[in-house]
């Protein structure tokens, strides 16, 4: 099997795992709890997608001979690993059974947009060339992907405070909102801060308020609020819950923001002038 | 009561309080995020660029005469520099430090929060110190050095057409920084565009009806199902190179005496092969538009003397004149001279040239001819051959000599071709070589005058000329002209099995590279291409007339002296490899070192407050369930 074959064969097949994945979480949050080995089965359906993402990023590598992170289908390969990895981990600890359905569904919208893009494996461009820029682009995905679940955290905590305002699901989705994003914020930090490094290593300047850096700034600038309100919050005089509704959004519009940086930053009128535009 | 700012800080005087708020905090950051989307929503000046006129109309056709003064006034074209977003900055870092003063008192083993608040205390310091920074551009040719730096500078945006033709006029100077002089100079040995040595062969695939473009490596890539979404499966089963036949020149050792030289020489981005002899019709050769190259081989030094000591040449070969053949065993050339009657020589024939028009043309009413242009698009001619008392006229055009040439005058068999001067390219290589004295030159000539007299070394480049680089690769004492086949490294042949899905029907075919092949309704590309590997400038440090340092400088690999740092910018993207300079941004900010020194502060304190002290927290709860 050569490396093209092995790379088509593992997309394919992280992508039927995912639909998999989410068809079988949505059946099985349909029928409740008559159903545990369909939760099961979702769950093992993600986990096949993921080690299928695994390989093909680990065959692109190999085959390229450098980091795959140059082209926009290698970041939304790189991303929707990430995404999938963050929430591994989050429900070893947490378990959840929604966010399985919410994560499917991202996977596999993410999987049709990368589809559509040229996947072909090309040498590094020499501005790439530098160990700085992977630590860059590595810390800055595995950022998104825990922040993303933050994210679907979020969701589900709005879901459940709407409709069960006081209960435990409730309380646990909130916790598990502020403990992705406390650990999702340093390595966002850390990502702009290599970034950084990175450009001041290639053009001398280390912040140049160029469009894309501006925009992960405003995505960073969010999550510090989000921290900072949460301070605040101890102080104001209603109930937890209600508290956390207060705050919680800040999630939501941080994802806005990631996925406006990501990808959506190009539709700008400005962009045009931006070194980062390579996407 | 002495007033003491330590304790002031440390009241609970409910200003103080406010200023080491949280609520200040999420405020400030709320106004800084806004600010910073507003300024990537509005088009920053320094990415708007070029004449105040250009950057005025810019704006005032996007947001009208009137907001555009609002927005100009607010400096929100200059956002991030302005006052009151470095006020909001200000704004913070003292929200900062405040903040921690109070925590201190209370609880200082607060390591955490201590570093990354004050990390960004440091960050700031260090953007305050680099406000000193100085930098510019610098453009070095391939052999020469430079010492100064240039750096536009961003003029005011004006609120008014008026306003931007009085900053235009006032120009450069209100506009750049001075250019600054450096104490030593980078000396630009070579500039190198390495590509990679392994061609990158794509197939891009395509549905006929259009839609998305999918490339595959085809390295990696052998088989590719359901092609562009059509029922088609690709399998690549080999690629074979292209040969072709080329001419080349070779040492012909038992052969008889005939000197030459070969030479290379790279145009747009294409390298070509070629030879120049010494003597025969082949010694003029015109390589490009641009360039052409002659070569002398003599058996004495004085018989080059003249030549060596030549400050111009001519600047045209021939003149523009008439040829007469038929009549005599050689043909006679003569040359124009409007209205004269020359002679042509051995016959009783004269000839006169009663008109030139550079661009021959009938007017079709008067029937007339016209010139339509003063450029030279169909030169013409109208000449009158007289023999005894009988004469004709005609016209002989250049570009057409075929028409009207033949016998002019009944029963005499002569032919009349009007040629145009040919003009030396603008850069003339002249390589001599004496054997006497075995001394070798090339001379190098623009526009006719003497540009430069260097010895003639193999291997040596002999003119970077523009965008032509011509460069001496050997003598040839015996030279002969072979053809061989060869590579042609720029194009493969691929072999293709083409199945069909649902019939089975298989075909094979062959696809060349670099021409859009179709196949029922798959549109297919092969392409090869070298990618770019890097981008080098062989430099040297010179100071007091020394070399003090040799480097390289690459992306990603800057040269530091003295306190500046040179990155690798720019090249002349037209010439591509044989670009001729390099430009490289250079820069000294003594800020650097207080932001990465935030930078591990900040990094240190999160990983402390997120990862370090959670983990801690439920060890210590652990701890404390098990004691109980």
């Amino acid at each position: 099997m050569t490396i093209g074959h092995l790379s088509m064969t593992s997309f394919t097949l992280a992508f039927v795992f995912f639909i998999a994945g989410t068809i079988l979480a949505l059946a099985a949050l349909a029928l409740g709890k008559r159903s545990r080995w369909m939760m099961g089965a979702a769950y093992a359906a993600i986990g096949a997608g993921a080690v299928a993402l695994t390989v093909l990023i680990a065959n692109r590598w190999i085959a390229g001979g450098h980091p795959p992170l140059s082209g926009l289908f290698d970041a939304v390969i790189f991303f929707s690993w990430s995404v999938v990895a963050a929430f591994a981990v989050a429900e070893i600890i947490f378990r959840t059974r929604w966010l399985t359905l919410l994560v499917g569904l991202t996977e596999v919208m993410f999987l049709v947009y990368a589809s559509e893009c040229d996947a072909a494996i090309r040498p590094l461009m020499p501005v790439l060339k530098s160990t700085w820029l992977t630590v860059h682009v590595f810390a800055y995905m595995i950022g998104y992907g825990v922040l993303t679940v933050g994210f679907f955290s979020a969701v589900c905590f709005y879901v459940y405070h709407n409709t069960q305002s006081d209960s435990e699901a409730t309380q646990r989705f909130d916790r598990l909102t502020y403990r992705l994003v406390a650990f999702g914020f340093p390595l966002l930090t850390v990502g702009i801060l290599t970034g950084a490094v990175w450009a001041n290593r290639t053009w001398g300047n280390y912040w140049s308020w160029d469009i894309k850096e501006t925009w992960s700034l405003i995505t960073w600038i969010i999550y510090a609020a989000f921290l900072h309100l949460r301070l605040w919050s101890r102080t104001w005089s209603m109930p937890p819950p209600r508290r956390s509704a207060a705050l919680n959004w800040l999630a939501i519009l941080g994802f806005g923001a990631i996925v406006f940086t990501f990808l959506l930053l190009k539709y700008l009128p400005s962009a045009q002038q931006s070194q980062h535009v390579y996407l | 009561m002495r007033f003491s700012p330590l304790r002031l800080l440390q009241s609970d005087h409910r200003m103080v309080r406010f200023f080491a708020s949280v609520e200040l905090t999420v405020i400030l950051l709320a106004a800084i995020g806004l600010a910073c989307i507003i300024g990537t929503l509005i088009p920053q000046a320094d990415s708007v660029g070029g004449s105040p006129e250009n950057v005025y109309l810019f704006y005032v056709n996007r947001h009208g005469p009137h907001l555009h003064v609002v927005f100009n006034t607010l400096s929100l074209y200059r956002l991030y520099s302005s006052w009151w977003f470095s006020a909001l900055l200000a704004a913070l870092t003292m929200n900062m430090i405040v903040c921690g003063f109070r925590r201190l008192r209370r609880r200082w083993r607060q390591v955490g929060f201590l570093l990354t608040h004050l990390s960004i205390v440091f960050l700031l310091a260090g953007v305050l110190v680099g406000l000193n920074r100085r930098g510019g551009t610098m453009q070095i040719f391939e052999g020469e050095q430079s010492d100064t730096l240039y750096s536009g500078g961003g003029p005011p945006v004006p609120n008014s057409l008026d306003q931007a033709r009085q900053l235009a006029n006032s120009m450069p100077a209100a506009d750049s920084r001075p250019p600054i002089r450096l104490h030593f100079a980078l000396h630009l040995d070579d500039f190198e565009l390495r590509r990679h040595r392994e061609p990158l062969d794509t197939i891009a695939v395509q549905s006929a009806h259009g839609g998305p473009i999918h490339s595959y490596n085809m390295a990696f890539q052998k088989k590719i199902p359901r092609a562009a979404g059509e029922p088609w499966d690709i399998e690549i089963l080999d690629t074979t190179p292209v040969r072709r036949r080329v001419l080349r020149v070779v040492e012909n050792t038992t052969g008889t005496l005939e000197p030459a030289i070969e030479i290379e020489f790279v145009a747009h981005g294409e390298r070509h092969s070629d030879w120049v002899f010494a003597r025969g019709d082949r010694w003029r050769r015109v390589l490009t538009d641009e360039v052409e190259i002659e070569y002398h081989r003599s058996s004495s030094r004085g018989q080059l003397e003249r030549l060596l000591g030549e400050r111009a040449v001519a600047t045209t070969v021939t003149a523009d004149c008439i040829e007469v053949t038929g009549l005599q065993a050689d043909a006679t050339t003569l040359p124009l001279r409007l209205a004269a009657e020359q002679p042509i020589f051995g016959t009783s024939l004269t000839l006169t040239v009663l008109r030139f028009v550079p661009h021959w043309q009938m007017d079709l009413e008067t029937r007339q001819i016209i010139s339509a242009s003063p450029e030279r698009r169909n030169p013409a001619v109208q000449v009158r051959v007289r023999q005894g008392s009988t004469s004709a006229t005609q016209w002989l055009f250049s570009r057409v000599p075929s028409f009207h040439g033949q016998s002019i005058l009944p029963g005499v068999p002569m032919q009349l071709r009007f040629i145009e001067a040919d003009l030396r390219r603008p850069h003339f290589l002249r390589v001599l070589a004496a054997d006497d004295s075995g001394e070798r030159f090339v001379q190098r000539f623009l526009n006719g005058q003497i540009a430069e007299m260097v010895a003639a070394v193999p291997g040596r480049r002999i003119a970077p000329t523009g965008e032509v680089e011509v460069t001496l690769v050997r003598w040839l004492e015996h030279a002969a002209i072979e053809s061989e086949e060869q590579e042609d490294l720029d194009h493969f042949l691929a072999h293709l099995r083409i199945r069909h899905r649902a019939t089975g029907r298989t075909e094979e075919i062959e696809a060349p590279s670099g021409e859009v092949l179709t196949h029922g309704r798959l549109r297919l590309l092969l392409d090869r291409e070298y990618p770019i590997d890097q981008f080098i400038s062989h430099v040297r440090v010179v100071e007091n007339g020394q070399t003090v340092l040799n480097k390289t400088v690459q992306m990603n690999d800057p040269l530091k002296y003295r306190g500046y740092t040179f990155y690798q910018s720019s090249y002349d993207v037209e010439a591509d490899a044989a670009s001729r300079y390099t430009v490289l941004s250079a820069k000294r900010d003594p800020g650097v070192g207080l932001i990465y020194l935030g930078f591990a502060m900040l990094t240190l304190g999160l990983v402390i407050v997120f990862y370090v002290n959670p983990w801690v927290g439920r060890r210590t709860k652990e701890v404390g369930s098990n004691g109980e």
